[in-house]
């Protein structure tokens, strides 16, 4: 019988990997037009994936304690949000190449 | 080998007719086949000489074997390079101002000196565009020869160039808020 934790932790890891793939088509375009904004794209992205695999595989092995990963968790979202709202916040012609 | 499907074959020789220079992946996506049907339809019609497949960064581009497809490398070369938005864009701003400045053209597109100094490397780089001969600016090198390229082939919507895109017009929406 499969449990649920199983299957989150699968559904994670899953994120994990299409976050990751975005990162790098992310990563083309950003090198083709040199947009500012795409850099904090995949920067989000890249923070998803890492914070995707690294809850994924606590639920299912348990090496994070609970508490942790869940502030782990919500840290890793925080982080990926921020990361794309941070284009609309700051002014134009000032962003970080 | 069996003989390939007839419409799919002539969808595929008017989308390379239309759009020459593009390359497998792309063809398949824009026609909803798979890259493999697709490759095995393109391998018996550049076997029977009615298309021509040239690999180009890494890339297996594909041509009318027509002389209506872009014959010399320097065409080929710049309808690559227009295949990208930004670069594109570039051109058309040139195309409709004559010449445009730095400034300009950054605030055109909405991009940074740094990132409009890149795009026009490249541009300049192809030939595509120089130095205004005012003294004062960017102009296209051959006004002609791109009007010409522009009016025969239209460059192939890029996925990449259409990701990038959402996300420009995401944060330049949410910027005019």
């Amino acid at each position: 019988m499969v449990h649920l934790t199983e299957v989150a932790s699968g559904f994670l890891l899953l994120s994990g990997v299409v976050s990751l793939a975005l990162a790098v088509v992310s990563f083309v375009a950003y090198r083709r037009s040199r947009h500012s904004a795409l850099a904090f794209v995949i920067a989000a992205f890249l923070v998803f994936t890492a914070k995707s695999f690294l809850v994924g595989y606590s639920i299912y092995s348990g090496f994070i304690e609970h508490e942790t990963l869940e502030f782990l968790d919500a840290v890793g979202d925080m982080a990926t949000v921020l990361l794309f709202a941070l284009p609309l916040l700051a002014p134009r012609g000032r962003q970080a190449q | 080998m069996t003989a390939p499907e007839p419409d799919l074959v002539t969808r595929i020789v008017r989308y390379v007719e239309d759009f020459p220079g593009t390359h497998l992946r792309e063809l398949a996506r824009q026609l909803g086949v798979s890259e493999a049907l697709a490759g095995y339809h393109l391998d018996h019609l550049v076997h029977g000489r009615l298309l021509r497949s040239e690999t180009q960064g890494g890339y297996r581009r594909l041509y009318p074997a027509s002389t209506r497809g872009p014959t010399t490398r320097r065409e080929k070369s710049h309808l690559a390079l227009l295949r990208q938005r930004v670069p594109l864009r570039i051109v058309l701003i040139l195309l409709e101002r004559g010449s445009a400045s730095h400034t300009d053209l950054g605030q055109a597109l909405g991009l940074s000196k740094g990132a409009v100094t890149y795009q026009l490397h490249k541009l300049m780089e192809a030939d595509l565009v120089r130095a205004s001969s005012k003294g004062v600016g960017f102009e296209l090198a051959d006004r002609a020869g791109v009007e010409r390229l522009l009016r025969r082939w239209k460059p192939t919507p890029d996925p990449v160039e259409r990701f990038a895109e959402l996300w420009e017009n995401f944060y330049a929406h949410g910027r005019k808020r």
